[in-house]
């Protein structure tokens, strides 16, 4: 099969490549990916299996990364944490995604009552505090991955929301959407075809902003103890653990914390090249 | 204006009894209470606790017995705190927290804002690459990890400052970078992309034209427009600072609100846990009421409708 792509997807495809920072910042991305879903055939060991007498090891022979103060190797936890906290950001960044750009346009575009009303539930949601209302889900439905997926997509949205509304306010008062309206064209028709192409710019912007944030925010709660629970691994609850032990085993919280931090950084650069080769403009400027 | 701020506050009633409500099943609905200790109280005990605080009354009965409590401004006394109430427990904490919030987010413009201008005026400069690569990695370590961090390098093996606590003015600088710096980050890369957003646009062009001070343009003309989204980004800033403080100052032993919210969950003290959703509630609303105002007085094309 042959995959076939519009002369602009082409263009921005081409200019995304071009930039070598993405490339270098998409290389680690799929690292990190392959490395997380060939977890079991990397490492020897497993993510939970305990060696007492071996204690916490620096990196050595066998254990790479060394292990933590249960003799679990690091390095497989890592990879293992990898996994829950990739999954997280994919699963809870497509939900959020899907509702906020949909809620977000039809607010901005039908304005007025509409407008407000929706306006408000956001506004409502967002004053729910979400770390209460996730200590509390976690207490009553147990703490299980997929309630996580849901929590976070369900706040995540919000914002991405605000910023579509945002944006469609801005846009449908100009020349060329007012034209458009002139012309008789139905709302679906300028919503799908003039405003959500135009805005896409901020909204994929915002996505590699929510793709890490999510994934922040698993590792928030895991670190607060309320999101994934021990023996599974995440890379938010190696850190609870390394920071613990951070004056006599520094490797404990360097470890998770660069792989943190890698893996935000190579989606963040990955997102902004994205923006940059969308939008030729961004490019020429720079 | 007047107008604008009642209505507002109209608004927010029923936005804070939705939360109220929600917070108040969901809490009521979690197994255990303030009261499973690991050492279990003597049935009698148990049973004199739940009448003193009225949890032996149905569940509607005290939802409604709660509201009442609320709209007279009380909002009961704690269940684990050793008696205090509620208001008590918010009054000492609460400027602890504030402080931190203010602190942060003063590290957050400081540094956000002319490091956005400075990119932005020279976009694809070595400045520019310099600051969007710092703002990146500002975004790239949270503060779970940058707090330890900091922490290990400048009190363990440096000995600068305290690892932890909330008593000398020094203390105030690790807790308050930790909170500040992703903001920071986000402020910059905002202030920039709001700033190209404008910079190319004809008024910018008339303005150098007609003679203006390069500085003037873009202090008084470019500025304010630009830094739109920035303003637009304060709403979730705050609730995001919020969150932040239960990290930060669990991190740091700070005795502020997010500290006691963060134990008051786990413990299940239904008043205490509601109580600050009520307070958070209401911040964020008053919050976001003032960066739309803010947001009106920058760009009088925005109307204020509430």
């Amino acid at each position: 099969m042959k995959i076939r792509l519009s002369e602009p997807a082409k263009n921005v495809a081409r200019r995304f490549f071009r930039n070598r920072i993405a490339r270098v910042a998409l290389a680690i991305l799929l690292i990190l990916c392959i490395s997380a879903i060939a977890a079991p055939i990397l490492s020897p060991h497993a993510y939970d299996h305990q060696n007492l007498d071996l204690g916490p090891v620096p990196p050595q022979r066998g254990h790479w990364l060394g292990t933590d103060d249960l003799g679990r190797d690091l390095f497989t936890r890592v990879l293992y944490g990898g996994r829950v906290s990739l999954a997280v950001g994919l699963a809870a960044t497509m939900v959020a995604l899907g509702i906020g750009v949909t809620y977000g346009t039809i607010s901005g575009y039908v304005g007025g009552r509409t407008d407000q009303m929706m306006m408000r539930i956001v506004d409502a949601l967002y004053a729910l505090p979400f770390t209460v209302f996730v200590i509390i889900l976690m207490v009553v439905f147990g703490r299980n991955i997929l309630l996580l997926f849901v929590a976070i997509g369900a706040v995540e949205w919000l914002t991405m929301a605000r910023i579509v509304r945002g944006q469609v306010l801005s846009l449908k008062d100009q020349t060329y959407i007012r034209a458009a309206r002139s012309l008789g064209f139905s709302h679906m028709r300028i919503m799908l075809r003039h405003i959500i192409p135009n805005m896409l710019g901020p909204v994929i912007v915002y996505t590699t902003l929510t793709i890490p944030r999510v994934i922040l925010l698993e590792s928030f709660l895991s670190f607060l103890g309320l999101g994934v629970q021990p023996p599974m691994s995440s890379w938010g609850l190696l850190i609870r653990d390394g920071a613990r032990a951070m004056e006599s085993y520094p490797w404990f919280l360097i470890v998770p914390g660069v792989t943190l931090c890698l893996a935000l950084f190579a989606l963040n650069c990955v997102g902004d090249a994205l923006r940059d080769a969308m939008d030729p403009r961004h490019q020429l400027k720079a | 204006m007047i107008r604008f701020l009642l209505k507002r506050l109209l608004i927010a009633i029923p936005v804070l009894w939705a939360a109220i409500t929600v917070a108040f099943i969901l809490v009521r609905l979690a197994p255990g209470g303030p009261f499973t200790d690991e050492r279990a109280y003597p049935p009698h005990t148990l049973e004199q606790l739940q009448k003193h605080y009225g949890l032996d009354a149905s569940l509607p009965v005290q939802y409604v017995r709660y509201l009442g409590g609320l709209l007279r401004g009380d909002l009961g006394p704690s269940l684990t705190q050793g008696g205090r109430s509620v208001q008590e427990i918010i009054t000492i904490a609460l400027p602890i927290s504030l402080e931190l919030g203010a602190w942060s987010l003063l590290v957050a413009i400081i540094i956000g804002i002319p490091a956005g201008l400075a990119s932005a005026l020279k976009p694809g400069s070595a400045l520019d690459h310099a600051t969007m690569a710092s703002a990146l990695v500002g975004i790239c370590i949270p503060p779970f990890v940058l707090g330890p961090l900091l922490v290990l390098l400048f009190s363990l093996q440096l000995g600068w400052v305290h690892a932890a606590g909330w008593n000398t003015m020094s203390d105030r600088i690790l807790p308050s970078i930790t909170l500040g710096i992703v903001y920071a980050a986000y402020i910059a890369r905002l202030a920039r992309a709001g700033l190209l957003e404008v910079l190319p646009q004809d008024y910018i062009r008339t303005a150098h034209a007609k003679g203006l001070h390069p500085m003037r343009v873009i202090a008084i003309h470019a500025l304010k427009p630009g830094i739109l989204p920035v303003v637009s980004f304060m709403g979730p800033a705050i609730a995001g600072l919020i969150s932040g403080s239960f990290v930060v100052e669990t991190l740091f032993h700070i005795p502020g609100l997010g500290r006691i919210f963060v134990s008051a969950a786990f413990n299940r003290d239904y008043t205490l846990v509601l109580g600050l959703v009520a307070f958070y509630a209401a911040l964020v609303i008053a919050c976001n009421t003032i960066v739309d105002v803010l947001l009106a007085i920058l760009n009088p094309r925005i109307k204020l409708n509430p």
